[in-house]
């Protein structure tokens, strides 16, 4: 049986702007691992949070809502949910609800007629709820791309021809259509998903931190007892792969204890090779279409957006040259600066190395003139007294020692800090 | 429609979606943690909790949440669970409307307001999961536990222990590249510490060294793993797709300016204390050995601060020359070609 499609056959006009943060989406699948591990029952609902700027839309946050299978289909607690923003807003006061997400098992993303039923309860909370669908499945994640689709609503004319038509036929698959949306049919037309809408990614540098921690040397959520650990660790491929990983870091750190550094590295190495992935696929796209015996036929919109990439923006990455010279631009100057600051904290990370080594030699050699002069002058006048006076002379000639190794080195610092 | 769906789909591929062993940590038994409490191990044995595992989630809203209050403390309360390994699973995080100014981070009547309603609500939809402790932030000095924090949590293990505190410093986060994220546990009021396990140094600034060592031996730290679910591994894969950009782009350096330059104005005050402390012993001639053992214990843990700061730097830094080299070398040439050197 074909059903009518929810999903507007208009493109989208609002010109809304979508940023989503990785949060998001833990929290849906931290939801649904949840909801699954424990066997709970009912739908998997939630609402989206953020703030929301004219049509710049920022989706920071989301949370589960109370929601009931009854028989008229999923209801959402309202009285629960402003309860529950109340909350919310006490936390985050520039935070409001901007939609709603829920999990799809369909590869194209679809609404379903009780996702609508849903998202009509929402209206009364903001006016133009947007709904996310997440396709929890492998399967979903074609091209590396999230298993995501965002949409918003619109009302399309139940005038138009094959509105009525369509508007008519979904009245008799939906039996649930109820009252409410009834009535904001008659209102202003038919209630339809937009989309799906595109979105970027944003992250905080703490939340990218944060995120970078997770995906790697993270292990999984297993429970076990102590004497089933070794079993467990020896079953997975992917904790040996940490286990590699960990030798190797432990490797490192005995060669300086810079592990913080071959880490950071070693992401920006990750980088590089993703960065260098997606030039060889252009690359390869392109020498395919000019060979002419590609299946593909050539896309102008993706040929034109690598033209203006290349010959008009690329020059824009480039710093501007001050006077024509290329070695002397502002940016050159400002990073050669930078790294001379850095250069001199090292420097200066050494220098109180050595003072310190410094010191402990005055020390030493305090000691050993120490016991060379009791030796002598115990023989000379033997007992207590003397050996306890030039202890105290031999200290105060080895602190002078180090206090003239403090004073330059910390006149040279002062002039590092200006 | 969707159950129908998501059978095919299960039977098709013949897996589900999760993995009922390996995302066990988030199950939750009613039973079994009742059972656990009311044993209380942990009221025999002050070193009995060892480990916390925290989730995926809890971490980054942790984190986040520590981040978003910039120089002001904030905090939050942890829900989780207990595992009779001594092992403390958080499983969510939740911020409290409270916002401390140094360390007066303590929660007042509106705060606990909250946590009722808010544990309230949590129940309705069928996460029974306990308040196992709280988090607060110490943005620029470091984890570890101020006199207050040591006596809010004191309090804590007394009255609803099982109980924990975390502390995460978002600048110090953002500085090295990585999550500093510290647990505590205080000891009873009448235990004494074993002397001589020495922990992990770290930089305390001169304002708060003296808080810090006049507590340090009235709690320890607890070893922290981070886990995540089957379902994150594969949503962080396809993510990586989309923040490697932000990876390269960064710049570590320039985001932590301010953070760098106070590091080293502390780092100039605790030298000038030694350098007053060392000028001249001769004089006053009552320097004992052991003092000056203490003084160069001193300097120690400035030339551990001075190669931190300066490896933290370094590392800002080959961050802006890998960025350089890439793409500060790429020449648009004139025969219309472009040059990736």
């Amino acid at each position: 049986m074909s059903k009518p499609s929810l999903i507007s056959t208009n493109p989208s006009t609002s010109g809304i702007e979508i940023s989503l943060h990785p949060l998001v989406l833990l929290t849906v699948s931290d939801y649904l691992t949840r909801h699954e591990v424990r066997q709970l029952h009912g739908p998997v609902v939630g609402a989206l949070l953020g703030t929301q700027q004219g049509r710049k839309v920022d989706i920071e946050s989301a949370f589960e809502i109370k929601c009931e299978q009854t028989d008229s289909g999923i209801t959402v607690d309202a009285e629960w949910l402003g309860r529950r923003l109340g909350l919310f807003k006490e936390t985050h006061p520039s935070s409001d609800l901007l939609g709603w997400f829920t999990i799809s098992y369909t590869p194209t993303f679809e609404p379903t007629p009780s996702d609508l039923h849903i998202h009509t309860q929402l209206i009364p909370f903001n006016e133009s709820p947007l709904l996310l669908l997440l396709n929890p499945t492998a399967a979903a994640a074609v091209g590396g791309k999230l298993p995501i689709a965002i949409f918003e609503h619109t009302y399309e004319a139940p005038s138009a021809v094959e509105g009525a038509a369509e508007d008519a036929e979904k009245m008799q698959v939906d039996d649930d259509a109820e009252d409410k949306k009834e009535d904001t049919s008659k209102e202003s037309g038919l209630l339809k998903f937009v989309g799906p809408l595109k979105y970027t990614l944003e992250t905080g540098e703490a939340e990218m931190i944060g995120v970078d921690l997770i995906a790697k040397g993270v292990g999984s959520a297993v429970v076990e007892d102590k004497d089933k650990k070794d079993e467990e660790v020896k079953g997975k491929g992917k904790e040996k792969e940490k286990d590699d990983k960990k030798d190797k870091s432990d490797h490192f750190k005995s060669a300086g204890g810079s592990e913080e550094l071959v880490a950071a590295l070693q992401s920006k190495a990750n980088a590089i090779k993703m960065l260098n992935a997606r030039i060889q696929l252009l690359r390869a796209y392109l020498t395919q279409i000019k060979s002419g015996n590609s299946e593909i036929p050539p896309s102008h919109p993706i040929l034109r957006s690598l033209k203006s990439l290349t010959f008009s923006r690329l020059n824009l990455v480039l710093p501007p040259a001050l006077d024509g010279n290329t070695a002397l631009s502002s940016l050159n100057i400002e990073s050669i600066q930078e790294e001379n600051e850095v250069r001199l904290v090292a420097l200066m990370g050494a220098l109180l190395k050595s003072v310190k080594e410094l010191q402990g030699v005055g020390k030493k050699f305090a000691v050993l003139e120490n016991g060379r002069n009791q030796y002598e002058q115990g023989g000379m006048y033997g007992g207590g007294i003397g050996a306890s006076m030039v202890g105290m002379g031999g200290m105060g000639g080895m602190g002078g020692f180090g206090g003239r190794g403090y004073g330059g080195d910390s006149r040279r610092f002062r002039r590092n800090e200006d | 429609m969707e159950a129908a769906a998501k059978a095919q789909f299960e039977f098709e591929n013949n897996i589900s979606l999760v993995n009922p062993a390996r995302d066990g940590a988030y199950n939750y038994d009613a039973a079994e943690q009742k059972d656990l409490v009311n044993k209380a191990p942990w009221k025999k044995d002050p070193h009995y909790f060892k480990n916390v595992r925290i989730s995926a989630i809890a971490l980054l809203k942790m984190v986040t949440h520590a981040r978003s209050g910039g120089s002001i403390e904030v905090m939050g309360l942890m829900q989780g669970r207990i595992h009779d390994s001594g092992t403390f699973i958080v499983t969510d995080a939740f911020p409290l409307p409270v916002e401390g100014t140094e360390t007066r981070v303590n929660a007042h009547q509106q705060a606990y307001e909250f946590m009722a309603n808010y544990a309230e609500q949590m129940r309705e939809v069928g996460r029974e999961e306990n308040v196992v402790g709280w988090y607060h932030s110490h943005p620029g000095y470091g984890c570890w536990l101020s006199g207050i924090d040591v006596n809010t949590q004191m309090q804590q293990q007394q009255f609803t222990d099982p109980f924990l505190a975390v502390v995460v410093d978002p600048d110090r986060t953002i500085s090295a590249g990585k999550v500093e994220i510290g647990a505590f546990r205080t000891y009873p009021p009448d235990y004494k510490p074993t002397a001589g396990a020495q922990e992990e140094y770290q930089t305390i600034p001169l304002d708060k060294i003296e808080d810090f060592g006049a507590h340090a031996s009235q709690y320890y730290p607890l070893e922290i793993e981070h886990f995540k679910s089957t379902l994150d591994s594969h949503l962080l894969d396809l993510l990586w797709n989309k923040y490697w950009v932000a990876t390269l782009s960064q710049s570590p350096l320039f985001v932590n300016r301010d953070y760098s330059n106070k590091q080293i104005s502390d780092l100039s005050h605790k030298l000038h204390n030694i350098a007053d402390g060392t000028s001249n012993p001769g004089r006053s001639g009552a320097y004992g050995t052991g003092k000056l053992d203490d003084k160069t214990g001193t300097l120690d843990k400035v030339v551990k601060d001075s190669s931190k700061i300066a490896s933290e730097e370094i590392t800002g830094l080959l961050a802006n020359v890998v960025k350089n080299r890439i793409f500060n070398g790429v020449e648009v040439k004139e025969n219309n070609s472009v040059d990736f050197s």
